[in-house]
């Protein structure tokens, strides 16, 4: 192991193996999967090949954004049901959009610190599962039923019962709304697309490669990452369903904008799709490697999290990766593959802008120029949120896993996986092949 | 005064707590000699006036399992079976006249004489683990409920669900008994004690079938529904091979209006199915069933994780089976078609699970392994 980039970390962190579901596109009602449900099943693969027993693990962390109501601390109902045992601790962290990479980020720090050896972490979203909840006039109102002790008390209630009352509030849409700024995610991507010139054909040209690209994945076979779910119905699924082969530039062009509407260029098609999926990892210590004769994929060299203004959240990547740089002392070129999460196409469109922008890059980025053009052909070749979907806790661990991947099929060595983040922050993490 | 198969003890409170435990026995059946014994005790208690009597099993395995079936297969005379019959219908009429509250405190299996015992009570209490289960499965061995079960079931819960518990013989869990009116409480076991001390103490509305449930034993409905229901049995079986469900709902229809006179006629045609062939023939092949089951080494392989390859029909269920038994199972097939099936078998037969999580228990791995 020779030629490797120093680390952050005060112990080497490996990165074992990992195991991805399929990412589902939300149709509407709940799908067949609570965010346990696809953990464990992401997670049962992955341990099903390891030479250890689950009980092993020293802790188990999970991102997620939402959990549901009956998995609050979803990562220890997920640690149980993979037959960890009670005594194996687990816990769930927050990061909106990069919930799996900061689970990836805490198990780093565990190991890094001997806290930990072994750790199995991930990230997971049943987005479909997202509660829809009662407004305050209507919780209000429940109150007030449930203190009317007589009859007539409750008739009275009964009577201040309003339409208004049942208009329910969509806990999905209010978390993907900024908090300070009010805006939606997707007006922050109008917002970035009118900074950087990011035409409406400029984003569904990139929508479209990222169709095509993850299409020709699959007929690769380079998704073996992916592990087969199936639900109580009988039913199974292989693949990442958000794919449309048949996308192309004039279809694109039909879609109207949902953000900002009329005149807005962010339509369904150029933002990521809404989907149920988890991806797990094990991380481990070298003396885990060499305990249980390990064969690691690959090793976290650094990470980096980034502050912003929320309403240019979009931008997040291209704030958490330029320190990195900076303190590997690498230049874009020395960087094999990208994997940015694609949360809308503007945005990533609009972090490679950023840093080939030498004014942005001195006043946002203390660089003394610009940074470099990222290669399209080295930047989510294998597609990404735009066609495959970003089931929000997930992706943060689905693109350090699919980056590893994407090294190893290449013989590259080193990769950054970076993710936007609501409420104006960015993530990203920098993975080396062993 | 002691007793072989049961101990007897008087709190402060003045609550005598019974507690059946068969000798040289693992389980715990009606006998005999434990129904005089009872007799004997419940002609104590009648003197001694007691708070509230308590009855329980001390045995690990279960409340009461039934009627100890060697004792009435031996039974060859109608006299005879009329005999040991109304020895229990007597025993546990006298415990239900005692005068004050009784409670049957049940955990684990509570079947056929055992649930008549419990039915006898005031107040049946159960353990809500999935392990209890209640029911009056005698008509698998070709004969019904003898010790006052056809009688005092029906106006518990309902006609429809007390045919369907004695027709089919099926059983039913805590929760479920507690839904339909046949225990009084189903409470977790660390407070089984104080729900007996607590019904004993301040006694609540005894159950019973009420509106449209308690109708259904009303004269004029039970022509009506007794037809229904035998036109659905003759679907199944065959009055001539099977004639004891037909003699349950002959003794409901025409004699539920009038309890005494019910527990004569359910004496008499259950002495007369004890002897028929019929019911020999189904209590022979309990037996052998019983001794096929003894006859394998359990303890021989234990093993905690199962490898099936091929999810077809046969490797499905065998894969399901071990889950159920909390082995962890990985399923390898070519097809993942296959495994969904399996997976949706599984899921199936396992909805009861208490958790309720989906795909069995978590000790079950369904996937393809490569």
């Amino acid at each position: 192991m020779t030629d490797q980039t120093p680390s952050r970390l005060r112990r080497p962190v490996y990165i074992v193996d990992g195991s991805r579901t399929p990412f589902l596109k939300v149709k509407g009602r709940p799908g067949p999967f609570t965010a346990s449900d696809l953990a464990v099943q992401a997670g049962r693969a992955l341990l099903a090949r390891q030479p250890f027993e689950a009980s092993t693990f020293d802790e188990v962390i999970v991102g997620c954004m939402m959990p549901g109501p009956d998995e609050a601390n979803v990562a220890r109902v997920i640690a149980l049901r993979l037959g960890c045992g009670k005594t194996v601790p687990a816990w769930t962290v927050q990061r909106n959009c990069a919930s799996g990479l900061q689970a990836l980020d805490c198990a780093a720090d565990d190991i890094s610190n001997s806290r930990s050896e072994l750790v199995l972490a991930g990230g997971v979203e049943s987005m479909s599962h997202a509660p829809v909840l009662f407004n305050h006039d209507m919780v209000g109102w429940l109150a007030d039923l449930n203190a009317a002790k007589t009859f007539g008390a409750k008739l009275g209630v009964f009577s201040k019962l309003r339409l208004k009352h049942l208009s329910p509030v969509i806990g999905l849409l209010r978390g993907l709304t900024d908090h300070t700024v009010g805006l939606s995610m997707g007006q922050t991507a109008e917002i970035l697309a009118q900074r950087f010139n990011v035409t409406r054909e400029d984003m569904d040209q990139y929508a479209m490669e990222s169709h095509q690209r993850l299409a020709h994945a699959q007929d690769s076979g380079y998704l073996n990452e992916i592990a087969t779910l199936y639900d109580t119905a009988g039913n199974h699924y292989s693949a990442d369903d958000g794919l449309r082969r048949d996308t192309d530039m004039p279809r694109l062009a039909k879609l109207k904008p949902v953000f900002d509407r009329p005149f807005g260029k962010v339509t369904a098609g150029n933002s990521a799709q809404v989907t149920d999926g988890a991806a797990m990892l094990i991380l481990a210590s070298e003396a885990a490697v060499k305990k249980h004769h390990l064969k690691p994929l690959g090793r976290i060299i650094d990470s980096q999290w980034a502050g912003l203004d929320p309403a240019q959240m979009g931008l997040g990547p291209a704030h958490a990766m330029a320190p990195i740089l900076q303190r590997q002392k690498l230049a874009v070129s020395d960087v094999d593959y990208w994997e940015i999460n694609e949360a809308f196409a503007t945005q990533v469109l609009a972090c490679v802008r950023a840093w080939q922008d030498a004014a942005y890059c001195r006043t946002e980025l203390a660089f003394n120029d610009a940074i470099g053009k990222i290669p399209r052909e080295r930047l989510n070749v294998d597609g990404g949120g735009v066609s495959l979907g970003h089931p929000v806790g997930a992706s943060g661990a689905r693109v350090v896993l699919h980056l590893l991947n994407v090294l190893k099929r290449n013989n590259a060595k080193r990769g950054i996986a970076s993710l936007c983040i609501g409420g104006g922050q960015g993530g990203a993490m920098l993975i080396e092949t062993v | 005064m002691t007793y072989k198969n049961w101990r007897y003890t008087l709190d402060n409170l003045r609550i005598a707590w019974l507690d059946f435990d068969k000798a040289d026995s693992s389980t715990n059946t009606l006998s005999s000699e434990v129904l005089n014994e009872l007799g004997a005790i419940i002609a104590t208690l009648r003197s001694e006036r007691p708070q509230g009597v308590v009855i329980r099993s001390a045995k690990g395995s279960g409340f009461v399992a039934g009627a100890d079936v060697k004792e009435f297969s031996s039974l060859t005379s109608f006299d005879g079976a009329v005999k040991f019959i109304e020895l229990g219908q007597t025993t546990f009429d006298h415990l239900e006249q005692l005068g004050c509250p009784t409670v049957a405190l049940i955990q684990g299996f509570c079947l056929g004489g055992g649930l008549e015992l419990a039915l006898a009570c005031n107040y049946r209490i159960a353990d809500d683990d999935a392990r209890t289960k209640l029911g009056l499965p005698e008509v698998r061995l070709g004969i019904h409920p003898g010790f006052g079960g056809t009688v005092r079931l029906p106006p518990l819960i309902g006609a429809p669900a007390a045919m369907d518990m004695m027709l089919t013989g099926r059983t039913v869990s805590a929760r479920a008994a507690q839904k339909m009116g046949l225990v009084d409480y189903a409470v977790p076991a660390r407070h089984l004690e104080m729900a007996a001390r607590q019904t004993i103490l301040q006694p609540p509305t005894r159950k019973r079938a009420k509106g449209l449930q308690g109708l259904t034993n009303h004269a004029l409905v039970r022509p009506l529904l007794a037809r229904t229901m035998r036109k659905q049995l003759a679907q199944k079986a065959r009055a001539d091979h099977y004639p004891a469900p037909y003699a349950i709902i002959d003794l409901w229809e025409k004699f539920s209006g009038d309890p005494a006179r019910m527990l004569r006629e359910e004496r008499f045609s259950e002495a007369r199915l004890v002897t028929n062939e019929s019911a020999r023939n189904l209590i022979r092949v309990f037996f052998l069933q019983e001794r096929m089951k003894s006859l394998g080494d359990r303890k021989l392989i234990q093993p905690q994780h199962v490898h099936v390859i091929g999810g077809g029909v046969m490797g499905g269920d065998i894969a399901v089976w071990c889950a159920q038994q909390g082995m962890r199972v990985t399923l390898q097939d070519r097809k993942p078609e296959h495994i969904a099936r399996v997976v949706k078998r599984a899921s199936a037969r396992c909805c009861n699970v208490r958790s309720g999580w989906l795909v069995c228990t978590s000790s079950i791995r369904f996937q393809k392994c490569n």
